[in-house]
Order: C-alpha cells, then structure tokens, then sequence
C-alpha cells in the first residue's frame, strides 16, 4: 500500500509548517525522515497518516484521497507511534497494547482469542512479555516505548509511522527494534533523529527544512557533508563502508570551519 | 492479565439487579418511620399487579407514594453522575473532573432557574431542557476559558471553579430579581441538591435519562478506552474523535440537566463514585461503566436514607450529605495525585 501526498501545506501560528511537500511512499519501504527540531517532520507524518487534515494539497492511501476514509478504516491500515504519549491511568502494560485491537473490533464486538493471541505476540516481539502485568507509572521510558510499539504492531497495519521510536531506548533496544520493524513485511516511515541509524535502516531518507523536502533518496545520495552543512548546521565527514552503507562522523563545533555556525 | 471470564461478567448482570432492589427496598423500608422489607414488598405487589395483601393503607402510601419513587430518582441520580465523571474524566484526561467541578452543574442550574421564574414554558421537561441548554453553554464556556488560560490539567479545573461561580452568581441574580421570598426559599433550598418533593412524575423523567445515559456510554466503551494516551492517539485508534466528544458530552450535560431540574446540583458523586470504582476493577470502561453506575446508584440511595434520618424530625438535603462525604474524598485524590506525578 502507497502513500502518495501531493502538495502538502500545513500552517499554524500564521506560517506554512509544512510548505508544499510532495512525497511517494513506496510499498514495504523503510522510509526516514530527518531534520532539525522544528523542521516538520512530525507535522508531516500527521498529514500523511491522517491525523491532521491539510490546508492544501492532498495525501492518498492506495490511490485515493485520504478524505474518503473514515478514521476506522485508516486506522486498520496505519498504525502510528507518537513522539510522547503518556497516561496517569492505572493501566498495565498488555491493556496499553490491547487498544491497538480498538480499530478491529466494534462496539458490540466481542474481544476474541484471536486478539489475546496478537496481544501476546506484540508483547513478545519487543521484548516485553514478562512485564505484562505491570502498571504503566511502573515502567521506565523505554519500556513505555517498546509498549507503544508493540500496540501498533497489534494493531496490525500495513503501513507503521514512528516518530523518533528509539529516543528513550537504550543502544541495543534501539537497534533491535528499527530491525524488528524492518523485518517484518510493512511500509515504514520513520522520523529520526540519529543519521548513522537512518543510513543503517532506512531504504530512502528525505530531508525536511524549515517545512520543505530539500533531499530525497538513498542514503549514501542524500547524506553528504554539504547537506549536513547547510541542514543541519554541523561539521561532518560521510565515510563508506564496506557494505555500501556510510558513516556519518561528527566534529566538534567550532574545530575543521566557522562558516557552517553563523 | 487475561480479560474477567464470562462467568465473572454474568454473574455481575445477575447480581447488579438484584443489587439495586435490595438497595430500592431499603430506600423505602427505613425512615423516620420504619417499615418492615415484608410489608415494603407486599406494598409493592399491592400496587404493581393488585395483589390484594392486607397492608396498613397509610404504610403502603409512604412506600409506594414517597420513598419507592424517592429511592428509584435517587438510584437514577447516582447512575447519571457517576456516568458523566467517568466519561468527563476519561475524555479530558483529568481525575478531579465531574459535572459539579466543571461548573455544569451550576450552568443547569441557572437554565432550570431561567425557565422557572422568567417563564418560558413549563412543567418538568422544559425546565429540564432550560437546564441542558444551561449546561452546554457552561461546558462550552469552561472549555473556551481553559483553553485560554493555557494548557496543564490544572487550567480547565479553574475554569471549571470559574464558572460555577459566575453562573451561581446568576442564578441568584435572576432569583433575587424575580421571585418572591417563599419563591426564593424553596429555589435555594433545591439547589443545594434536594430529594424532598419527588415524585412519579419525576421518576418518569429520570429513568429513561439514565438508562439512554448508559446505553449511550457503554456503546462507547471502546472509544473511552482509546483515550488513554490523549486525542491524538485516539484518533490513530482509529476513534472519530470530534463526533465521540460531542455525543459523550452531550449525553453527560443531558445527565446532569435532568438531574438538575429534579433534585438540584448534587455535588461530589460524580468525581467519588468513578475513583471508588477503579479501584475495585480497573481502568477498562467496558467495566468500569456499569460498575460506576451502580456504586453509584447504591451510593445515592444510602445517602438519601442518611440525610432522611441523620437529624431526627429534619431532613438534611442530600448535596449536603454528598459533599461531607466527597469533599474529603476530593481532597485524598488530589494527595494521591500528586504522588503519581
Ligand atoms: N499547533 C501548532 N501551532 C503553532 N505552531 C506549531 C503547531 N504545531 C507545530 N508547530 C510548529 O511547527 C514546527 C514543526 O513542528 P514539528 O513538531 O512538526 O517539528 P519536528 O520536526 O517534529 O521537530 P522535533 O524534532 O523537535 O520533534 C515547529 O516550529 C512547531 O513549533
Ligand atoms: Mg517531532
């Protein structure tokens, strides 16, 4: 399933937060969007999974307008993990993940073995099955974010929008789970933050600015130094690796040039 | 965590019925004349199917005429109130939130009160309509000025303390202006939540209120659940989330403004009720709904029989009873919260 936006603006606070982008999602691709903070990419996956409805421009799923789903029938195709989301309800963690079952099932609906089954499942792919009974003010930041992901992953999508999944996650996790999500046969878009990983996992990256696509493609494409310049304001050198990979690697400000900080 | 078995689930619909009339029959057997559960029930019988038991006629009167229609408001009462905290909780994310905290309560108020002195229309149902009118524009309101007082779970509660204040102001305002002194007597008195003077009539009224109140909420179960982790994550669930908000707020202002016009702004029960329940099941609305309701129901049926027999040859009115028991309440859930946080 695609996701094709086509035009795309967003505004808020009297400006365009995103400003005409047009972006294809390609089925069972491991799409990275990167970007300084405030550059949109949150703004952006919000558009594209539904959430938001944009001022202009239009976003399709599967080739049509993502105005003639209704939030049901979007919700049982994108699952989408949010930058923070947090509760002071008493829930245990297998209740956190048992609402990504909600679009599946009715009001009058029962709960069946079948979604006890899926529940166990997500739980088990993020590592979290022994922490099932636990409450959620219980658990740490990672924790709670290996819940998020595993109720979107109950929730069974085709496409799965994370938005920085691995910022509470230690290194491991954070590995184990951009290849969790890799390997399983989805379209994946993701927001992310560190670069090494993005050209790790990501079969195309784009590039937001200040509300506008400015990079698209292939890592090794889109990650170079100059754009690392004049993007993301810092000093790097982009290496190859011998997997046809590359390596971003950081200097300290202010060490190789000045003309990248003004 | 495995889901409660059926067998736990049937037994809680066999036993919530037979819950309830035991707490009706003793809303109507004790009082400042107490009458025997055996001649409370044949009242009954007297009165439902003819019959025919031997019953002292005053003894069946005050069963059937006063306390049975008294205890079954009460009962609907507590339905409504604990039903509109839980889903007023749920859809702002907020503990502390109720109809009477959020000033909706007293927007009803001042609706009822606009209809009944100022005269448009009349009789039971145009109040309660006077009173559901009263209580949107509060809600709508409160939700405005919170919005502009920034955001933090504490700016719609202070809003919310706004807001009653205002149209508690109003309402005296309207009664000083126009009613006479008994007028204004017996319309203070009422507001400060009262079961005196109910009768079949509004037993009629309430009923359906409660039990439309329940359908509409427990339809909505689901929908309350994904509101867990905020709006937008509803709305990824796959929630509509606009339209889940208007219907469930519109359903609890509907609650409440029929309480209102019956018994006056009860306060409390719709923030204790709701925290009592989680307690003793959880957080999931499938469950925790109907268990809400009928602690609820329970809760307000005993208060009632309190605040009838508390001070002999008086009666309390019953917000009174309901806030010596919920504000202590109120403030324990605010000490806990601050611990959670
Ligand atoms: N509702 C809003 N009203 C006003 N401004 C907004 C609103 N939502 C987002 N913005 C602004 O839009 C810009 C983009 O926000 P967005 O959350 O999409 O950025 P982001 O790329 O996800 O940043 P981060 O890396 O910090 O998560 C920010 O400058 C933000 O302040
Ligand atoms: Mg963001």
């Amino acid at each position: 399933m695609t996701i094709q936006a086509r035009g795309v603006v967003w505004r808020a606070g009297g400006r365009p937060i995103i400003d005409e982008i047009a972006l294809d999602v390609v089925e069972h691709e491991f799409l990275g969007i990167v970007g300084p903070n405030g550059s949109g990419k949150t703004s952006l996956m919000a558009l594209m999974s539904g959430l938001r409805a944009p001022h202009a421009g239009t976003v399709a799923l599967a080739g049509r307008s993502l105005r003639h789903f209704t939030r049901r029938e979007i919700a049982r195709r994108i699952a989408f993990v949010e930058q923070q989301a947090e509760t002071a309800e008493r829930i245990t963690a297998r209740q956190a993940v048992e609402l990504g079952r909600t679009p599946h099932l009715s009001a009058l609906s029962p709960w069946q073995a079948k979604d006890d089954d899926i529940v166990d499942t997500a739980l088990a792919e993020v590592g979290m099955a022994s922490f099932a009974g636990r409450r959620w003010h219980t658990l740490s930041g990672g924790e709670r974010q290996r819940l998020h992901i595993a109720r979107a992953l109950a929730q069974q999508p085709e496409i799965l929008f994370l938005d920085e999944p691995t910022n509470h996650l230690d290194i491991h996790h954070q590995l184990g789970l951009l290849d969790l999500v890799r390997s399983r046969r989805l379209t994946v878009v993701a927001a992310l933050h560190d670069l090494n990983h993005a050209a790790m996992f990501c079969d195309r990256i784009a590039v937001l600015d200040q509300g506008r696509l400015v990079a698209l493609g292939a890592p090794r494409d889109v990650l170079t130094e100059t754009m690392l310049a004049d993007v993301f304001r810092v000093d790097a050198a982009v290496e190859a690796d011998g997997n046809g990979n590359c390596l971003v690697r950081y200097a300290r400000p202010g060490t190789v040039k000045e003309k990248c900080l003004q | 965590m495995r889901r409660p078995a059926a067998t736990a689930r049937l037994g809680f619909v066999l036993a919530a019925p037979l819950i309830l009339v035991a707490a009706l029959a003793l809303g109507a057997a004790i009082g400042e004349t107490s009458i025997d559960l055996d001649v409370v029930a044949k009242s009954v019988a007297n009165r439902l199917w003819d019959a025919g038991y031997a019953v002292d006629p005053i003894d069946e009167g005050i069963v059937w005429n006063y306390r049975l229609s008294r205890a079954i408001v009460a009962c609907c009462c507590g339905v409504t109130l604990a039903l509109s905290g839980v889903v007023l909780q749920a859809l702002l994310r907020n503990a502390l939130a109720d109809p009477y905290i959020l000033g909706i309560s007293a927007g009803a108020s001042t609706g009822a009160v606009a209809v009944a002195i100022l005269g448009f229309g009349a009789g039971m149902l145009s109040l309660s309509l006077g009173a559901f009118v009263g209580a949107l524009v509060a809600f709508g309101l409160i939700t405005l000025l919170a919005r502009r007082a920034g955001s933090g779970p504490g700016a719609i509660i202070l809003a919310g303390v706004a807001g009653s204040q205002l149209f508690n102001a109003i309402t005296s305002l309207i009664v000083t202006r126009s009613a006479n002194a008994e007028q204004a007597r017996g319309i203070m008195y009422w507001l400060l939540g009262n079961l005196s003077g109910v009768r079949w009539d509004d037993a009629w009224l309430a009923v359906p209120a409660a039990l439309l109140g329940l359908l509409v909420c427990l339809f909505h179960a689901r929908a309350l659940d994904a509101f867990t982790f905020g709006a937008e994550s509803a709305a990824s669930l796959g929630i509509s989330v606009r339209r889940v908000q208007a219907v469930l707020i519109s359903v609890a202002a509907l609650m409440t403004a029929v309480m209102v016009s019956i018994v006056g702004s009860i306060g409390f029960v719709g923030l204790v009720i709701p925290h009592a329940a989680r307690l003793l099941v959880g957080v999931r609305h499938g469950v925790l709904l109907p268990v809400s309701a009928l602690t609820g129901a329970v809760f307000m049926v005993v208060a009632d029989v309190v605040s009838r027999t508390i001070i002999p040859g008086q009666v309390v009115p019953i917000g009174v009873i309901t806030a010596l028991v919920g504000a202590p309440a109120f403030a324990l859930i605010l000490i806990r919260g601050r611990h959670v946080q």
